[in-house]
């Protein structure tokens, strides 16, 4: 309809007033609240006393015919940065004025508009000098400066919409279906939504305009306001674009160097093997970036790497003997690989080594959030469970079935009850089993998150009433409750935001209430299906596995797998492929997604075990990459690491610094007694006299190494060095190095020289790293 | 990175006017009514054993311990008015500690991490310490781990205090000699981690070797006298310790004194020991704000007292007082502060601010203000968010500004 040749006055005056009533009753669900009929009142007084408006505009923004406030309205607000985290969507709003972010919560954020401030935001009887017109473009003080100018089309379109009777909607209900992002040859982002209009549908819509646009790392691609992209640098960027509350991502990749290195001798050795699908999907990954395979590292680091990763101590020299001889024994042959089959060995050596179980048994605990405090390592309740999880560590479980355990009935480890809010529950098996933040959603919907604030409730539900006692299983007491389906909204919802904002919940220790509702809410389960909403009822009661780890094992399965296989191939390599571990969600996508992929689905096929997984990684081209080039005085490149280009070098924290200490000495050690922060570390290490002291246990590895092994102070140091360090040490260095310590005497190192050296041996970066 | 790099040149342009800060934590939730914000004339249940007498600053008062204390208020800053929803040690804690409620998802630095961001690294001279040790939420939250406090450790009234590890080990050239050599061998730092590592490392190396820096943590370097004058316990060789370091290059003190959370016989908890809890905090307190006066650094150095949270106004049957975070007070003195100030007002049981009510965040965006940092500046979280350094809700207290 162009409402433009319409007699204005009659029309819109009729119009108004059933558009406003119509959103009185669409806002709240069933009824016309007090502020909405006082509201209709001034409209009505206002649209009589009005001398005649102006004829409405309609406006190229919009989708089809008639205003739909989630549709054709929030979307302007977020483009223009108003709904955005640093301006009115930041938690508690800016300058008494919230809106949820980028538009999330279309509801409240209507309210907020038209209702907030006791409707002092809107000017139906004069539009043009509505709050929300005057504030963005700077004719009254705004402190956010100016947003948009009065001849813009986003003023033009937000006073259209006022002058219509700012409704919640008119004409036919729009709903968006899902936005599709493209970029142009030139370089311009274009989103298309999918709409049903009137319940047909679907129709397209370019909703560019109202689009906000964003990239996930600006220094390779950034987009402006109006979808223009610019291109950096090299490297992986997702550009993201978002309306409405739905967004849609696309990769972008500038090469660093022409593509097409993969697999070949340019600008790589020319060995390169895939000896596994993964080392194939590396491979392509790094083609598509333009970078090169890197070339393998030397085999005695590979030997070192492998037991530092696996077994978290470096190979014994028998062990590295071995290792050698393999390699030798296949060179002969040319057609195998002369490091497989000593990789393979060395593997299976690592893996049953009992340092692999206290090393994994650790990383076990730390997914777990289990703490072990210094004072107290091996009593309490958190002692138990740690060594309870190495021993599983040993028996090489279902990590699968071990979680089910944690959610299930298990008194062993009572991990659930560590938590009396059932949101901290929710909150920790969203962070430890699956890697996502759903606690993100505790205080304000997120425009990349996948789950709202009520979904968070929702979620949280499930675990207001878990009972141990009952298998993991739920009670049947909802069905006795008054129960809200989050799906729908509540009559008073903005008390209700209200109260969830000041965290004023209820819990009566069986039931999670929404605040000032007097209801429980509806549990529900997250899902990780494609193309849903993200949720999943609970199962009725008696249904086929109708309990948490039911869940786990059939809906959340996969994203459980994503989690782990991401934290493992982290503590092997150093590199995370989605990272921080447990923020999995859209807009922090993995780097090199199609690797993360296939990681899950092999832990998957591994039956979640952790050493057909380790073996699996290990054995690949890519945990055997070499480093980066050194760069004369200056660190090497950063983006080869960033890419999985070369082998990062990965900081031994003191657990596995004292472990590794331990393994090489042959003893176990006392604690290190120092504070928590890094500096006190070093001096400890430096002046604490802990270093001299376990060199003086009895029976320790060094020790030996002076009585029965050494002729000769430089043997002695080669020895030793090979024990650290997993590599021959050069005649001549060894002599200087002697030399350093001895200040220039020809005699023979002291013991206290002896134990300087040590300490200066342990503390490099060789031994402090794995490289 | 996990800070936007062009930001850190305006910080450290901003941290230029050189201002020290010592934060004296009384850690577990120090009772407003029996320090600060005593209520003579309310009922025995709620005005508690202690008398009041009055400060040298028009309309405070202090109990009568602290009437030391209270003759130098008139050269403070004094705020009674601090109202917070966070009534839990540990949330009470990080509100106050980093001027932010907590998140579940983010732990933020706290305000002596962002003034020891401002400091260029220099040879040795730690930028941020804590005496003994930092509460963990007075550490770097998010931001990189050089940016923490250096823990001093143990218990400087003891007549055998001395900062552990600092002296240099035997032989330690020789070792540092060959760390030098391993250097040339194995090669130089080849990632982020490793030189932040290198950093550590070589700072110790530092502090080993500098004689300076010992010194600096050595209370047996003072005068008999003055080690007399702030009190020979644990808060009040704290304190002189902590005035020692700012002198001495230190950018930020922490003090935590432990052991505020008094549930039960608050009177009998505050007035009795070996010496008694109000007494070391009159003397320690006073002595600092005169030592800094007597040296020329209150133009210098911020000095801060405050805690998580006030006590319950009405005593609960065991004669103690309970988490209340409705009122609590907080005292400052020195350079950017206000002299003879008095902020705020609670009611007559000292429930509830009356007057000029302020949160955490403004205490918090007010002190950095008077720091010299910039108020609207932005850090990036690990996950790349643009987190303000301040909360966007703090509203500046302009009268706590000199």
């Amino acid at each position: 309809m162009d409402r433009g040749r319409c007699p204005a006055v009659s029309i819109s005056s009729h119009r108004r007033m059933k558009i406003r009533s119509e959103s009185a009753v669409s806002a709240n669900g069933s009824s016309i609240q007090p502020v909405a009929v006082m509201t209709l009142i001034i409209l009505v007084l206002s649209t009589l006393l009005s001398p005649g408006s102006e004829p409405a505009l309609e406006s190229p923004y919009k989708a089809g015919p008639g205003w739909d406030f989630r549709t054709d309205v929030l979307p302007v607000l977020a483009s223009s940065g108003c709904s955005s985290a640093e301006c009115h969507g930041s938690a508690t709003g800016r300058g008494g004025f919230r809106l949820s972010l980028f538009g999330t919560d279309p509801l409240a954020d209507y309210d907020s508009i038209t209702r907030g401030s006791f409707g002092r935001r809107i000017d139906l009887r004069n539009p043009a000098q509505s709050l929300v017109l005057l504030k963005p473009t700077r004719q009254i003080p705004h402190e956010g400066g100016e947003i948009f100018r009065e001849d813009s089309t986003q003023h033009a379109h937000l006073l259209a919409w006022i002058r219509d009777g700012a409704p919640w909607r008119s004409g036919p209900e729009k709903s968006i279906r899902s936005v599709t992002l493209e970029m142009t040859p030139s370089h311009r982002l274009r989103l298309t939504g999918e709409f049903s209009v009137g319940g047909e549908g679907p129709q397209f819509f370019d909703v560019s305009v109202m689009a906000a646009f964003s990239s996930t790392a600006p220094a390779v691609a950034s987009v402006d306001a109006t979808g223009l992209v610019s291109v950096n640098g090299p490297g992986e960027a997702y550009l993201i674009g978002r309306f409405a509350g739905l967004t849609h991502r696309i990769a972008f990749r500038e090469p660093f160097g022409p593509a097409g290195l993969a697999g070949t001798d340019a600008g790589a050795p020319g060995n390169f093997v895939q000896s596994s699908p993964m080392d194939a999907i590396w491979a392509e990954c790094l083609n598509r970036t333009g970078l090169s395979i890197p070339s393998r590292a030397e085999a005695w680091r590979v030997a070192r790497r492998l037991y530092l990763s696996v077994a978290g101590r470096p190979p014994f020299p028998e062990e590295l003997d071995v290792f050698h001889q393999l390699v030798r024994n296949a060179e002969a042959d040319a057609d195998t690989d002369p490091l497989d089959s000593a990789v393979a060995d060395a593997i299976e050596r690592a893996l049953s080594s009992p340092s692999y179980d206290t090393r994994w048994g650790h990383w076990a605990a730390e997914w777990l959030e289990v703490k072990v405090t210094p004072e107290r390592p091996d009593s309490g309740a958190m002692g138990r469970l740690e060594s309870m999880l190495s021993e599983r560590v040993a028996r090489d479980g279902s990590l699968l079935d071990l979680a089910s355990e944690v959610l299930g009935a298990n008194r062993d480890f009572s991990y659930l009850k560590r938590y009396a809010d059932p949101r901290d529950r929710s909150e920790f098996v969203g962070r430890a089993l699956l890697g996502v933040r759903i606690g993100c959603a505790r205080c304000h919907n997120h425009p990349d998150d996948r789950w709202t604030r009520m979904d968070h409730l929702g979620f949280s539900a499930a675990f207001s009433n878990f009972d141990l006692e009952q298998q993991g299983s739920y009670q049947s007491s909802f069905s006795k409750t008054p129960v809200l389906d989050i799906g729908k909204t509540p009559s008073n919802y903005p008390g209700m935001m209200a109260g969830m904002q000041s965290g004023n919940f209820k819990t009566d220790g069986d039931r999670l209430y929404l605040p000032g509702t007097g209801h429980a809410v509806e549990p529900v389960l997250l899902s990780f299906e494609e193309g849903n909403k993200g949720l999943k009822s609970i199962p009725a009661a008696g249904a086929h596995d109708s309990s948490l780890a039911g869940w786990l094992r059939n809906d959340a399965r996969l994203q459980f797998s994503r989690n782990i296989a991401n934290r493992i191939f982290g503590h092997l390599t150093g590199f995370f492929p989605v990272s921080p571990e447990d923020d999995h969600r859209s807009s922090n996508p993995a780097l090199y997604e199609p690797l993360l992929d296939h990681l899950a689905r092999e832990f998957e096929k591994s039956g979640f075990r952790l050493k057909p997984f380790i073996r699996y990684v290990a054995a690949s081209r890519l945990f055997q990459m070499g480093g980066a080039d050194e760069e004369e005085g200056s660190l090497p490149s950063m983006h080869s690491y960033q890419y999985l280009a070369a082998w990062q070098p990965v900081p031994l924290d003191v657990f596995a610094w004292t472990q590794s200490l331990s393994s090489v000495l042959g003893v176990p050690l006392p604690p290190l007694e120092t504070q928590e922060n890094p500096l006190s570390m070093q001096l400890s290490l430096l002046n604490s006299g802990w270093i001299e002291r376990i060199l003086r246990i009895p029976g320790n590895q060094f020790e030996a190494l002076g009585l029965f092994t050494a002729d000769s102070d430089r043997q002695r140091l080669v020895e030793l060095y090979r024990m650290l360090f997993s590599v021959e040490l050069d005649d001549a260095l060894a002599a200087a190095l002697l030399e350093t310590v001895s200040g220039g005497s020809a005699k023979p190192l002291t013991g206290d020289q002896w134990e300087q050296l040590f300490k200066a041996l342990v503390l490099s970066p060789e031994f402090c790293f794995v490289r | 990175m996990p800070f936007i790099p062009g930001l850190l040149e305006a910080a450290y342009a901003a941290g230029r006017t050189g201002r020290h800060l010592i934060v004296v934590w009384m850690d577990g939730g120090m009772s407003h009514l029996d320090t600060l914000d005593p209520k003579p004339s309310a009922g025995a249940d709620i005005r508690g054993p202690l008398e009041a007498v009055r400060s040298s600053l028009d309309g405070a008062m202090v109990t009568e311990p602290l009437s030391g204390l209270g003759k130098l208020l008139d050269r403070c800053c004094v705020v009674r008015s601090i109202t917070s929803p966070e009534g839990n040690h540990d949330r009470g804690s990080h509100y106050m500690l980093t001027g932010r409620r907590p998140s579940p998802l983010l732990t933020f630095p706290s305000l002596g991490s962002l003034v020891a961001r401002t400091v260029q690294p220099s040879s040795g001279v730690p930028a941020y310490v804590a005496i003994p040790e930092a509460h963990e939420y007075a550490r770097q939250g998010y931001l990189p781990a050089r940016f923490g406090p250096f823990d001093v450790g143990g218990d400087p009234g003891r007549p055998d205090f001395s900062v552990r590890d600092l002296d240099p080990s035997p032989g330690l050239e020789s070792t540092l000699s060959a760390v030098e050599m391993l250097r040339a061998i194995q090669g130089g730092p080849r990632s982020k981690d490793e030189a932040s590592r290198e950093f550590f490392l070589g700072q110790a190396q530092a502090i080993s070797t500098s004689r300076h820096v010992q010194d600096l943590f050595d209370l047996n370097k003072e005068r008999p006298e003055i080690r007399q004058a702030y009190g020979r316990h644990r808060l009040g060789q704290s304190c002189l310790l902590a005035r020692r370091l700012v002198e001495g290059g230190v950018r930020v003190v922490l003090v935590r004194d432990q052991g505020w959370d008094h549930h039960v016989n608050i009177g009998q908890a505050l007035t009795y020991g070996f010496p008694p809890r109000l007494t070391a905090m009159n003397q320690a307190l006073s002595e600092l704000i005169l030592d800094l006066e007597r040296r020329g650094l209150s133009e210098k150095v911020t000095l801060l007292l405050a805690t998580e949270f006030g006590r319950t106004p009405r005593l609960n049957p065991s004669g103690g007082r309970d988490h209340w975070s409705r009122a609590s007070s907080c005292l400052l003195f020195g350079a950017g502060i206000r002299r003879g100030q008095l902020i705020g007002e609670t009611d007559d049981r000292g429930e509830e601010p009356v007057f000029q009510p302020v949160s955490p965040a403004d205490v918090f965006a007010t002190l950095l203000r008077a720091m010299g940092l910039p108020a609207d500046e932005r850090l990036q979280s690990p996950d790349g968010r643009p987190v303000p350094v301040i909360d966007p809700h703090a509203t500046l207290i302009e009268d706590m500004l000199a």
